[in-house]
């Protein structure tokens, strides 16, 4: 019985993570006996089924019947090349009307330094949040973006996950010298160079990164060099 | 409709959603994943035959998919930009996990390294043994166990034992 069992819990916690839906009779046997490794292989599976539940994205409606149609296979891969060729030159027009279109009208409204811009008005009260964010759950609400920045001499006012115009990026205030001061992270928003934003009363750079780019905005009066230097210092020229 | 035209239906309508799913964590590209998913039962019917077992399908299927986009990467490397990111309606509504969780997932999961996340999708998203993602990844099931305690390990750095608790939308 337990004596014969030759695991141990290191073991079971392994194979929790690695192989739950086969777990052999010595595990199981292990699991009847030792409460804690019960508790672990509770919890592998709700992170699991969380998992699940995360990998089930929407499926395009009617592809099954899609794929159904287009069986008329020769045809099908036909169509797939036209297809792949019309989305290329779509793809093509659309940027050359883009490109047209931001010569055309520098300050068209789609401009990221507008979109970071609208959303801290659309947003004034988390200037003047106080929440005195620590670094450990300002790191935990920035890892998934995956864009490097560098706050640790500031008080943080705020931090929080925000949709920023398709998708979703996060929003950050901390103390600045003259007033609080807003960091966005923008993953879906590319910017070929580094922008200013000059209007009303604020002041602004847009810093382009490799998986986006990155707003610092504060008051008028502020010095953003500075702060560039110090928060992303890896966009630093 | 004939006894293969039936058999083909029938797989169709089984898996071509694991199949997109797949297709769509490895691509992260909806557009590519609907061409791979359309690409895989292509091949698929063209080779009926050769699927003896029909309950094998599921893998066999996900073995054709595997190697159309391996083949589509190596042949389109020079220009692979992915321009996409992932759009809000991409996370789906459903389930019990909010929007602002399954993003957070989806940024994790896509951070892992290919050789993590395949193993991972196979074995939450496919429900294949280690055994199975091993024959199929061609490698040693020991490997398999290892990529998958990493990969779990990693994400649970990420995401806590409890995703909700960890992820601070208001704070
Ligand atoms: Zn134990
Ligand atoms: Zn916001």
């Amino acid at each position: 019985m337990n004596e014969k069992s030759t695991i141990n819990c290191i073991d079971v916690r392994r194979l929790l993570l690695s192989n739950p839906a086969d777990l052999e009779k010595d595990t199981l046997q292990h699991l009847n006996i030792c409460p804690s490794c019960k508790k672990a292989a509770l919890d592998a599976s709700g992170f699991d089924d969380r998992l699940l539940s995360a990998l089930k994205v929407p499926v395009p409606d009617g592809l099954a019947n899609k794929i159904l149609l287009t069986k008329g296979i020769h045809e099908n891969l036909q169509q797939r090349r036209a297809r792949n060729w019309f989305r290329a030159v779509a793809a093509s027009i659309v940027l050359t009307t883009s490109i047209i279109v931001s010569l055309m009208y520098p300050d068209s409204p789609a401009s990221v330094s507008d979109i970071a811009l609208a959303h801290i008005k659309a947003e004034p009260h988390h200037l003047q949040d106080r929440k005195n964010i620590k670094l450990t759950k300002l790191d935990k609400i920035i890892k998934p973006f995956n864009m490097k920045i560098n706050i640790s001499s500031q008080r943080i006012h705020y931090a929080g996950t925000c949709k920023i115009r398709r998708s979703i990026g996060a929003h950050i205030v901390i103390q600045g010298k003259k007033a609080p001061l807003t960091i966005l992270l923008m993953p879906d928003e590319k910017v070929s160079s580094r922008q200013t934003i000059n209007e009303d009363n604020f002041s602004g750079i847009i810093v382009p990164v490799k998986n986006g780019s990155i707003a610092i905005i504060g008051d008028k009066q502020e010095d953003l060099n500075a702060f560039e230097k110090q928060i992303i210092p890896q966009a630093a020229t | 409709m004939n006894k293969k035209d039936k058999e083909f239906d029938a797989l169709v309508k089984a898996y071509s959603t694991d199949i997109y799913r797949f297709a769509y964590w490895l691509c992260k590209d909806v557009a590519l994943a609907e061409d791979m998913t359309q690409e895989t039962f292509t091949r698929a019917w063209k080779a009926l035959d050769s699927l003896v077992d029909p309950k094998a399908a599921k893998g066999w299927l996900i073995t054709i998919t595997r190697r159309e986009i391996a083949r589509h990467f190596s042949k389109k490397r020079i220009e692979t930009i992915n321009i996409q990111d992932v759009p809000v309606e991409q996370l789906g509504a459903d389930g019990d996990l909010s929007q602002h969780d399954k993003l957070i997932i989806h940024e994790a999961i896509f951070s892992l390294d290919n050789e993590y996340r395949e193993p991972l999708l196979l074995q939450v998203l496919g429900g294949f043994s280690c055994n199975e993602i091993a024959d199929m990844m061609d490698i040693k099931p020991g490997a398999v166990m290892t990529r998958l305690f990493r990969a779990k390990q990693q994400l649970r750095q990420v995401l806590g034992p409890d995703i909700k608790d960890n992820v601070m939308v208001k704070l």
